[in-house]
């Protein structure tokens, strides 16, 4: 219910500030276009990196945008608002309520989320209906399932790049390390395939080559759901792995901020 | 009488890093070993000049922040030890005007923070206009809060303190930004409403002396970290000067030795005035009646007590 209550008022928020709304989706629809002419730009070019996909870069980078969209948002927007919080003074206020921190925390983030899965999705659907995406009901399912294996994925990332945030206030390594990486290495607007052997090693252990990698197979190679299992085997076992460590970090961050009487400082 | 506040040696040292990298971080004393209590259904005005501790004090009990040692009770629970639902039954009012959603109108704003005191449907609809109703603002509730006027601000600041309907309610700096109007009505909403009606315990931090004397059935004086004293008015007075001050001024001043064996702690005669300090003030009547006898005839006779002012210069004058 609380969390529900964030996201009421965060959908208040973005509804008041409408040009800003306007903006956002124009930037997407701007982005998408400049990769659809450098798509078309090379239209009949065969490259043997994206043949497995139909041999359509801007079918291959759509999938990549969206799904980077939680890369961005995972790394940025749970420390970005309680850096807002922080700065508009709300946060204080909100720690003296009977809510815990973690409501406050994944609340204050949830729409940024929720309204990132929704433009994925969107820009998925879109490509599936105007690119002819031959996709079947369960790919679209297990696709719908990637895309909250992701959302978790960079929840916990993000929880991470928050404790930083809290005891830092500027200077976030993981937006770094994990932002810098993940879209140089996860396949976003080319296949990690081009890069050195060891770039596509470390590529392993980032969740988005996975995320990427199983949707581009669903809904561009035309792979069955069992194809994409050992995909999302690995998203999980990053979830395992990561979101105990950020609670545990943003537990240690908020119990020194509250030490050092610097929780709402920024 | 039942405390529903009690402090117990609370110190909290504050580590200032060093603009420049090369130099130590400088550590800041901002309560040493603090101990006071709040009596329960009553008004306490923690008292004190900027940087005294009084907002660490009020941060504390808010679990915004965690002391280094010591503990508070509040309502005889640990509050470092509190859970989260614990709080709803402590309300905070801050001065911190951006603590509200300025893009949403002031039933919005009230409508979240009532889901994070945990109602839900149409029970938190409900309570939020018995708080509007309350302070009074449901007329203006529908209207964006970057609109609103200080007043109006402070009004839903107060509405929203009342949400958790709290046991313990902490004002820091309550009519800090108020016109003379407004912070008198915020002062009888606090008696009355808050205290007389609701039994609430109210805790206000303050630097405002004439609010303190105005408000206060019990008064901590806190001055650079530490409680210099504690106590009604009467009690402060009497440990700053004790007894009565009286001054009577003289048409003609009576003869010697008229003053004799009226339990007087002591005298001090200027010209045709003198002031007494005495032990019990039943006994002024008296006194007169022995100047008329005297012979000198008593122009005024009144009773001056010290100030706030005077007893918080008094006791952090002795402490420095």
């Amino acid at each position: 219910m609380k969390l529900l209550a964030f996201i009421k008022k965060d959908i208040l928020v973005t509804l008041s500030y409408r040009f800003r709304l306007v903006l956002n989706l124009g930037g997407t629809f701007i982005s998408l276009l400049i990769f659809y002419f450098i798509g078309k730009t090379f239209s009949g070019a065969i490259s043997p990196f994206l043949e497995p996909y139909g041999n359509d870069y801007f079918s291959y980078v759509l999938v990549g945008i969206a799904t980077a969209n939680f890369v961005t948002l995972g790394l940025s927007a749970l420390a970005g608002q309680i850096r807002s919080a922080q700065v508009e003074g709300t946060l204080e206020y909100l720690l003296a309520t009977p809510t815990s921190i973690y409501t406050l925390l994944i609340g204050n983030t949830l729409w940024s989320f929720i309204s990132a899965f929704l433009t994925a999705a969107g820009i998925l659907i879109l490509g599936a209906i105007f690119l002819q995406f031959r996709v079947t009901l369960n790919a679209a399912l297990v696709s719908l399932l990637i895309l909250i294996l992701t959302f978790i994925a960079f929840l916990a990332v993000g929880m991470l790049s928050a404790s930083f945030v809290i005891v830092y206030k500027r200077g976030n390594p993981v937006e770094y390390l994990l932002g810098w990486s993940s879209f140089f290495l996860g396949s976003v607007i080319f296949p990690v395939e081009v890069l050195p052997r060891p770039f596509q090693l470390a590529a392993q252990i980032l969740p988005i080559t996975h995320a990427i990698r199983a949707l581009r197979e669903l809904l561009l190679a035309e792979s069955t759901p069992g194809d994409v299992i050992p995909s999302l085997i690995k998203l999980c076992i990053f979830i395992a792995i990561l979101a105990p460590i950020s609670s545990l970090f943003l537990r240690y961050a908020v119990n020194r901020a509250k030490k050092d009487g610097n929780l709402s400082q920024y | 009488m039942r405390n529903a506040i009690s402090i117990r040696k609370l110190s909290k040292v504050y580590k200032i890093p060093s603009v420049l990298p090369w130099r130590k971080s400088r550590r800041v004393e901002a309560l040493s070993e603090v101990e006071f209590t709040c009596p329960a259904e009553k008004i306490t005005c923690l008292l004190g000049p900027n940087g005294a501790g009084k907002t660490t004090i009020m941060k504390i009990l808010a679990g915004i922040i965690l002391p280094d040692q010591g503990d508070a009770l509040v309502l005889d629970r640990s509050i470092s030890r509190a859970d989260s639902a614990f709080r709803s039954r402590i309300g905070l009012l801050t001065t911190n005007e951006r603590s509200f959603y300025w893009r949403l109108t002031g039933r919005q704003n009230l409508d979240f923070f009532a889901a994070l005191h945990g109602f839900k449907g149409a029970e938190k609809r409900k309570r939020v206009s018995e708080v509007l109703h309350e302070v009074d603002l449901e007329s203006e509730a529908d209207k964006p809060f970057r609109l609103y006027s200080s007043g109006m601000k402070q009004k839903l600041n107060l509405s929203r303190a009342l949400l958790g309907n709290p046991e313990v309610i902490l004002f820091d700096e309550p009519t800090v930004h108020l016109d003379p109007i407004a912070r008198e009505e915020m002062h009888t909403f606090i008696k009355e409403k808050i205290v007389q009606q609701r039994r609430a315990t109210v805790l206000i931090c303050t630097h405002d002396m004439t609010e303190a004397q105005k408000l206060a059935d019990h008064i901590v004086l806190l001055h650079q970290g530490k409680v210099l004293a504690e106590g009604s008015m009467d009690t402060l007075r009497t440990r700053v000067k004790p007894g009565h001050r009286v001054v009577l001024e003289f048409d003609i001043f009576p003869q010697d030795e008229w003053l004799e064996d009226k339990r007087i702690l002591s005298t001090r005669v200027m010209d045709n005035r003198i002031e007494l300090t005495v032990v019990d003030p039943t006994v002024v009547p008296d006194i007169v009646e022995a100047a008329v006898e005297s012979g000198g005839r008593v122009e005024k006779c009144v009773y001056q007590e010290e100030s706030l002012e005077e007893i918080f210069s008094e006791i952090t004058g002795r402490a420095e």
